[in-house]
């Protein structure tokens, strides 16, 4: 599915850590004529709050505070040498705007940084996925050894037994694989549909 | 008895693809040049230097660059495409110059050195849009002339029509003044939409609707009823370039030249007796004329032409348009302005079907716009006018 694309902005609450300048002006004045509310602040401001700001803006150029927030981060460059570059990348800027500051490029980077933010947020879902996957597939391949041994049925029905098991329980098929190794015998962990045709063929 | 000359630079392009609204623009800013020479309100008058872009984008930067050479000229009213507008902006940004834009355009920018009396998205396509579905359109056919104009007017209307149960049965683009429009009116016949939007310019637009009456006709339709083509750039003086199939299709504007106001008859009696014979105004013309009539006022308030001082005193500037009323949002630099609906007649002019209760501030990111139908309904944005 494509994912929502966002290009409003109205009610976001800006973090705007930067020098008390032209730069920081215009930037206020068109985030708030694009419907954010700012939150001025020098790049040194410490009374930053977790969960009341929305998206930051941080100055590349200074010592900035280094922000603990899952929040998009747009870095505001004007010196481009490699030391500076250097920790807008270790930062992970969702975006970036270059100074001088002008009216022009703001949107871009407030756009770019929402929704690369979100990608962000979306693969990193993915990934814990995959992990999570990828450390349960030994439980995994136990179990359908386990069951094909204990059942004596081939390895795709016995991976088919335990998806429908743990699609019955709403549990992942890692952590079902888990259990039936971890339990005693597999025929008490099977899903309700095999167990009876399981049962049958017990001595 | 002199009046002080301010130096004013007026760039359109007369020539090239699309002469035809460079000159009408050309001529709406001309006819205000000459209202503000003779009004004793005025103590200067403006001189007027051209540069003729012929429609490149390298002749605006030439053109933008040469006016802005001439001494204590900082005022330039022109361009028209949008891809001209974003390539001069660096020269007037250099220069701190002020370049009056007067044109309807997809919105998403608020350059600190432009000066947009033309109408945003929520004046032009939103309003459109609203009124389709008020109509009861629910399919929606979009083609266009492939360019942002198109691109964004699309998306924005997509979007509108999306969260309001319609649905875009088919989009296609054609290069700029392609001609060939056989196939998309083709595929058109077959998915029978409700409506069709139209963001294609020049040519293809004539093209598109002579080819399309024709097979409407021949597939015995009635265009206008069956297939009603919108669009956000129709004005008067296609019409003729349009012929016979020129009537019966809608185009949202801010501007008619069938607006009855006491304004606009002055401005229709001053437009046919400069220019005799060349037919009637339009929305380009006026936001011509409304952007050098706004800059003179600008310039009497601040008591300078100095581009800090005008842009400062925006915000308590008005000028009695054709349209109505117009004012600046200083905020953005863009016109408060009046949204109409108009359906064009075989006459070469425009029933005004709807027009706005009330002066529309301009919103060009589109951040304050309830883009479902619903959350406007108390707020009866539109009304038939007799």
């Amino acid at each position: 599915m494509t994912p929502q694309i966002r290009s409003n902005f109205r009610g976001v609450r800006a973090w705007v850590a930067l020098p008390e300048d032209q730069n920081r002006e215009v930037l206020l004045r068109t985030l708030e004529r694009l419907g954010l509310s700012t939150y001025a602040r020098c790049p040194d401001a410490t009374d930053f709050v977790v969960g009341r700001q929305d998206v930051a803006f941080v100055d590349a150029d200074q010592d900035f505070m280094v922000l603990d927030a899952d929040i998009p981060h747009i870095a505001v460059i004007g010196i481009e040498a490699p030391s500076r570059l250097a920790r807008v990348v270790r930062h992970r800027a969702s975006s970036v705007l270059m100074k001088p500051v002008r009216a022009t490029g703001i949107f871009t980077a407030l756009f770019l940084a929402f929704n690369e933010h979100a990608i962000r947020q979306r693969e990193l879902v993915e990934r814990a996925n995959l992990s999570r996957r990828a450390e349960g597939r030994r439980a995994v391949v136990k179990a359908i050894l386990k069951i094909m041994k204990d059942d004596d049925v081939s390895d795709d029905e016995a991976y088919r037994r335990m998806r429908v098991a743990s699609m019955t329980r709403r549990i992942p098929i890692e952590e079902f694989a888990a259990q039936t190794v971890a339990a005693s015998t597999s025929s008490m962990r099977l899903a309700d549909t095999a167990a009876h045709e399981r049962k049958s063929k017990q001595p | 008895m002199g009046k002080a000359p301010v130096p004013l630079g007026l760039m359109f392009s007369q020539e090239g693809p699309y002469a035809a609204v460079g000159i009408t623009m050309f001529r709406g800013a001309q006819l205000a040049v000459r209202e503000i020479a003779a009004d004793p309100a005025y103590d200067f008058g403006f001189a007027v230097q051209t540069a003729e872009p012929r429609g490149r984008n390298d002749g605006y930067v030439a053109g933008a660059q040469a006016l802005l050479a001439v001494p204590g000229l900082t005022h330039v009213v022109g361009c028209y495409t949008s891809s001209s507008r974003k390539e001069v902006l660096p020269v007037f940004e250099k220069l701190d110059a002020i370049l009056w834009y007067p044109s309807h355009y997809e919105g998403f920018e608020t350059s600190e050195n432009i000066v947009y009396t033309g109408a945003a998205p929520n004046q032009h396509v939103v309003p459109l849009t609203h009124y389709i579905l008020s109509e009861g359109g629910r399919r929606a056919f979009m083609v266009g002339s492939n360019y942002i104009w198109a691109w964004e007017n699309n998306r924005i209307m997509r979007e509108i029509l999306g969260r309001n149960g319609a649905q875009v049965l088919g989009e296609r683009y054609l290069p700029i003044d392609e001609v060939d429009v056989d196939e998309i009116i083709e595929l058109i016949l077959r998915h029978r939409p409700d409506f069709i939007f139209s963001t294609l310019i020049g040519q293809s637009a004539y093209s598109f609707i002579r080819c399309l009456r024709r097979k409407c006709s021949q597939a015995g339709l009635d265009q206008p009823r069956d297939l009603p083509v919108l669009s956000c750039s129709l004005a008067e003086f296609e019409l003729p370039l349009i012929g016979d199939a020129c009537d019966g299709h809608i185009s949202s504007s801010v501007y008619f030249s069938s607006v009855r106001s006491e304004a606009n008859d002055r401005f229709l009696a001053a437009w046919g007796q400069s220019y005799p014979g060349v037919g009637p105004t339009s929305a380009d013309a006026e936001a011509s004329y409304i952007a050098v009539h706004m800059l003179a006022r600008a310039i009497r308030r601040a008591g300078s032409a100095e581009p800090g001082a005008v842009l400062a005193a925006l915000n308590t500037i008005s000028f009695e348009a054709p349209q109505g009323l117009v004012q600046i949002d200083a905020d953005n630099r863009h016109c408060f302005l009046w949204p109409r609906i108009g359906r064009s007649r075989a006459d070469g002019t425009f029933e005004i079907l709807h027009s706005s209760s009330k002066l529309v501030r301009p919103d060009p990111y589109l951040v304050w716009e309830p883009l479902a139908l619903s959350a406007m309904a108390g707020e009866k944005m539109l009304r038939v006018v007799s």
